[in-house]
């Protein structure tokens, strides 16, 4: 198992690799950043779609895609014969809340200490 | 980019996998008691069975900065308790919003397995409702996070008993 770690607010499935390895392992790579914004600037897009802004073999975009549904970053959905792929935002939002927040929180705290210390002199 | 003939559909496609029964997923979007305490902490009403009243109303922070009773309504089209709910659903805080067409909304709720783990997936169909799209996705500022935060905010619920703001 690569990761023994768990606590309250992260969820384990089958394989023991969270949601939020999932996550930092599909934005680990540049060509599935660059289909994030892709769907980003236009939602909803079919695969040759998305083929066509990238020089890279159908087969490949569908690798990184399937990385990409894995985290939850994309969900798909049928529209007539069409399989359109949908940027989901949420996993970003709770890796945002779980770490980010975590740590700029404590900087703003430090410069408020700052700011407290140095006004009290 | 491929060109498009038929009129785009604007959809948004959200999803959030929860360590909870489909059945406190269910409750969580449905009964007020637990909707009141996530996302924008408005209670909302279902009348759960097809043609029945949806409404949203104001929470004591809205209500005090004169906004209306009522923030959104709509109707149940379909009801299937634990797993899924179609209804309408059209945003009304402000009048630019208002005078948008009603938008249609569908809620998933899946097992994933025997896991102990619900996939919930909100679709948002939102043809003819360009501002109310930018709402729900979060695009306006100071105007909260829209589906986003309030998915989010309601796995942490079910996960934790707590929620971003309390």
């Amino acid at each position: 198992m690569p990761w023994a770690f768990t606590c309250d607010h992260l969820v384990t499935y089958l394989d023991g690799v969270t949601d939020d390895d999932r996550v930092f392992r599909a934005l680990a790579d540049p060509t599935r950043r660059y289909l994030l914004d892709l769907l980003f600037a236009r939602d909803g897009q079919t695969l040759t779609g998305l083929e066509s802004e990238l020089e890279m073999t159908r087969f490949g975009v569908m690798k990184h895609l399937k990385v990409l549904e894995d985290a939850g970053l994309v969900v798909t959905r049928r529209s007539g014969r069409e399989k359109l792929h949908f940027l989901n935002p949420v996993p970003i939002r709770l890796i945002h809340d779980r770490w980010i927040d975590k740590y700029t929180e404590r900087r703003v705290a430090a410069l408020l200490d700052l700011k407290t210390e140095l006004e009290g002199k | 980019m491929t060109s498009n003939t038929k009129t785009e559909t604007v959809v948004q496609v959200y999803r959030v996998y929860i360590k909870a029964t489909p059945e406190a997923v269910w409750a969580a979007i449905t009964d007020p008691e637990w909707n009141r305490k996530y996302g924008y902490q408005s209670p909302s009403e279902y009348d759960l069975r097809p043609g029945g009243a949806y409404r949203v109303l104001a929470n004591e922070e809205m209500r005090n900065h004169g906004g209306p009773e009522v923030i959104i309504d709509g109707e149940v089209i379909e009801v299937d308790p634990p797993r899924r709910l179609v209804q309408t659903w059209h945003a009304m805080f402000n009048p630019e919003l208002t005078a948008e067409a009603v938008t249609r909304l569908t809620w998933e709720i899946d097992s994933e397995g025997d896991s102990g783990v619900t996939r919930l997936t909100v679709t948002h169909e939102l043809d003819g409702a360009p501002v109310t799209a930018a709402f729900v996705s979060g695009a306006v500022a100071d105007a909260g996070g829209g589906w986003n935060y309030i998915i989010s905010d309601l796995k942490t619920l079910l996960e934790t008993g707590r929620t971003f703001t309390g």
